[in-house]
């Protein structure tokens, strides 16, 4: 992998994760998440 | 734990080579290759390519060098050196039949013109080097056909002329030109050439004869030892008499006199020493005598007899020894009166050759020889010189001042620095350990009897040897000077158990107000996962697991977004690194391993099944279900989860009672414990199973693991021992799958100290040692690493 392609790489991934965080917080997610199982 | 004693020791085999092979890394790569249940094909195309780093005709060398490596070999103490020479010669012949091509190291072309002349192993070589870095090189060949003296001072059975074809041919392959019947000095002046290139080297080899000085000699049948064998080279059926006297001890001496015996000559060698002193390969001289030659020791030449101006015979001197000469050797001295008398209807003079150089003077001393630098630096305007022209000596060593002169030529026109010359201190006998090593027969090419020879009298006398003979060879090897590896507890090892267990295990399920309350934590701490594979149903969990999570989205259809942030911030930071330090499932897969009776191993396809784990069993199966089947099945919940719940059963808050009655326990629930048993007796025999083939949370970090900042890496420096692979828990060769998908970062390799920990930032990745070297590939030294190790000789 050239240079130029993985700093490319690196911030288009950077973007899309903090976006998908920044998305994620804004709908309200961690809030909403409850999961719970007995294990039986 | 490494036995810091033993690294960056020299091999005696590399040390000794003439042209530094990495010979260890070699019998590394083929001897472990049934043991890493790596293709054995791979593992020799590897081997050729570490060879050809230093030596682009093993074919040639693995036929013709005295091998003074197996000679130096740390094995012959304990019977038998390792047959080195037999191996270079089977990686030769491999990759000519399986029709391997060298590859350049760099994509970049380089403007400059370099005219090489001579095509024999010096010329060869350098401009095989020289083409792989990108250079547009011609060379100029006076003979009909490339190959100098490997192909006219070489004979057919010692060294078949479709071996030297194919590895010419592939040298060729890389861009070079060859421009054959050019003599430089004749049809073209050395001037002309130095206006169109901006370099020269020159290789045109030693290729004419020395005279006896003694009467008689300037009869038509008496000739010189190299034409003799430029011209049988050409015409088998020339008959050169009944009977043949050869004049010399060297090579050339022993070649001629065994092709005129097959010629149909009576053959006599006259050497004015001994066979102590005889300077041809020992094993030439043993099978000359068996094929029929005669050898009168200390006799030399004193006259040529002729009669109508042809040689008839040979009148011989008696010698006896004296006191050592220059060269260490004992100077023959006359025995006034004993003179002998042998009949001769040719005479082959083969005591001796010189440069054959017609060019300017200004590059020679006063014995015809060309004066250069080690790095072959005439110093007469950027021309460079090697082999032969310089000084007789072996292939080997003709291919190695190629290559020198190569990297120098590449350092003056890049305005480089040539390599620093590295010394490191040779491996002995008493440093490297024997004790578990059986000694085993040596492998190596058959012969043909005398009489086969006699039957067919060009046929090559020695065999190649076989693929099991190889790799039963290489195996045989000891790899002096090796890391040394062993299973002792290191401080890295303790903080990542520390870890694994303190954090992963205890911190993540650290809610002991169950034991009192018999209620599991139900705070806000359960709307986030932890990194690793931790269940929160576990009764003293405190956050979610991360695929319960990624179900939870699945089978209620909404997108995970923040779960997919939160994951991709761990994976793009660590990759898979939460894998080896975090993960309580990855502590318990280590920790049952640890009692392991036998490793065995994963076949790769069924690294790819835990994609499809997470695709279906976290994605798809619980999108249209609504249920977490994963979870269902899932050994570290059945181990951390159920177990527990089935035994102590505690209360869940929304329920405000017994949640589920012990009598709820179903089929479910006893495929899962069965799922787990299954796995804890494959942890005790395999490696990390589930981490390389089911894991859901470890895919997903894989596919960041090389980009992400946290990495590893392998030092130019690395030995290819392989031995590094009984060190990782995920059992990979992490000379090729370091930081790859299933790498988890764990460090555990750092222990040999030809790894190291490094940031792979996205504009270059920063070691935390400064001790590399350039990259394997882009940056090679021309030579390949080893080649700065022969100041040791």
């Amino acid at each position: 992998m050239t240079k130029k392609l993985k700093l490319v790489t690196f911030i288009v991934m950077i973007v899309v994760i903090v976006g998908s965080l920044v998305i994620g917080i804004l709908l309200g997610d961690p809030q909403g998440i409850r999961i719970e199982g007995s294990g039986l | 734990m490494i036995d810091k004693d033993k690294l960056d020791l020299l091999a005696p085999c590399i040390a000794t080579c003439p042209q530094g092979n990495d010979i260890r890394a070699v019998m590394a790569i083929i001897s472990e290759a049934d043991r890493l249940e790596r293709p054995r094909g791979e593992a020799f195309e590897e081997a050729w390519r570490v060879l050809t780093r230093t030596n682009p005709l093993p074919a040639v060398c693995g036929r013709v060098c005295p091998h003074p490596c197996e000679t130096a070999c740390n094995l012959c103490d304990r019977g038998c050196g390792i047959a080195i020479n037999d191996i270079e010669r089977f990686l030769g012949d491999w990759a000519i039949s399986h029709e391997l091509k060298h590859t350049r190291i760099q994509a970049q072309t380089h403007p400059e013109k370099i005219a090489v002349i001579g095509s024999g192993p010096a010329g060869l070589a350098c401009a095989y080097h020289l083409a792989r870095r990108g250079y547009n090189v011609t060379i100029f060949e006076a003979q009909q056909k490339s190959g100098g003296m490997m192909r006219y001072g070489i004979p057919e059975y010692r060294l078949p002329t479709d071996i030297i074809e194919a590895e010419i041919e592939n040298i060729l392959d890389l861009g070079i030109e060859l421009r054959t019947g050019v003599e430089v000095g004749g049809d073209l002046s050395f001037v002309e050439l130095q206006s169109e290139y901006d370099v020269v080297f020159i290789g045109v080899g030693a290729q004419k004869g020395i005279k006896l000085y003694c009467r008689g000699e300037d009869a038509p049948n008496v000739t010189g030892g190299v034409e003799f064998l430029r011209r049988t080279t050409d015409d088998k059926s020339f008959h050169p008499g009944d009977r043949v006297v050869v004049v010399g001890g060297g090579d050339t001496a022993v070649d001629a006199a065994r092709v005129a015996l097959r010629l149909g000559s009576e053959v006599t060698i006259m050497y004015r020493r001994t066979r102590n002193e005889m300077p041809a390969i020992k094993e030439e001289i043993r099978e000359a005598e068996a094929e029929g030659v005669k050898i009168e020791f200390l006799s030399a030449p004193k006259e040529i007899e002729t009669r109508d101006e042809r040689a008839v015979a040979i009148i011989g001197q008696r010698m006896q020894l004296g006191e050592p000469d220059d060269s260490g050797r004992r100077r023959p001295v006359p025995i006034i009166g004993e003179e002998f008398r042998i009949d001769a209807d040719l005479v082959i003079v083969a005591v001796s050759q010189t440069a054959d150089w017609n060019g300017p003077t200004e590059v020679t001393n006063r014995r015809g020889w060309i004066e250069a630098d080690d790095w072959g630096d005439t110093g007469f305007k950027m021309t460079y010189a090697g082999g032969d022209v310089k000084g007789l000596g072996l292939v080997a060593d003709a291919v190695h001042q190629g290559t020198k002169a190569a990297e120098a030529i590449h350092a003056r026109l890049r305005g480089e620095d040539l390599p620093v010359e590295i010394k490191p201190t040779l491996v002995t006998t008493e440093q490297i350990s024997l004790a578990k090593t059986e000694p085993a027969p040596r492998h190596e090419g058959g012969k043909l009897s005398v009489k086969e020879r006699r039957e067919r009298l060009w046929a090559e006398i020695k065999s190649t040897i076989t693929v099991d003979e190889a790799v039963a060879e290489a195996d045989r090897c000891v790899k002096c000077g090796t890391t040394f590896l062993s299973k002792r507890t290191t401080p890295l090892l303790l903080l990542r158990r520390f870890t694994q267990f303190g954090i992963g295990v205890v911190l993540f399920n650290s809610y002991f107000s169950v034991f009192s309350t018999k209620t599991i934590y139900a705070g806000p701490l359960r709307n986030i996962c932890v990194p690793g594979l931790n269940c929160h149903a576990c009764p003293t969990a405190t956050m979610g697991c991360p695929i319960g999570m990624m179900q939870y989205f699945a089978a209620t259809h909404r997108f995970p977004w923040f779960l997919i942030g939160f994951l991709g911030i761990i994976g793009l930071i660590s990759g898979r690194f939460t894998c080896g330090w975090l993960c309580p499932f990855g502590f318990v897969q280590d920790m049952v391993h640890s009692f392991k009776k036998l490793n065995i191993r994963i076949p790769r396809p069924l690294y790819y099944f835990k994609y499809v784990v997470l695709v279906t069993l976290v994605f798809i199966i619980p999108y249209l279900t609504y249920e977490h089947w994963f979870s269902k099945l899932c050994p570290c919940g059945a181990l951390i989860a159920a177990i527990p719940w089935a035994i102590w059963n505690p209360v869940q808050p929304q329920f405000d009672t017994t949640a589920v009655p012990l009598d709820a326990i179903g089929s479910m629930y006893w495929i899962k414990i069965w799922i787990l048993g299954v796995f804890l007796m494959l942890f005790l025999f395999i490696k990390r199973p589930f981490c390389r083939t089911i894991c859901p949370l470890g895919a997903i970090y894989a596919l960041f693991n090389r980009i992400s900042l946290v990495s590893l890496r392998v030092k130019e420096s690395c030995t290819n021992c392989g031995r590094c692979r009984e060190l990782c828990p995920m059992d990979l060769d992490f000379r090729t799958e370091i930081n790859s998908e299933n790498c988890i970062k764990c460090f555990d390799c750092t222990q040999c100290e030809h790894v190291e920990f490094s940031w792979n930032l996205p504009w270059g990745s920063v070691a935390e040692a400064s001790r590399l070297r350039a990259p394997p590939v882009e940056g090679e030294a021309i030579g390949g690493p080893v080649t700065t190790s022969r100041g040791n000789r």
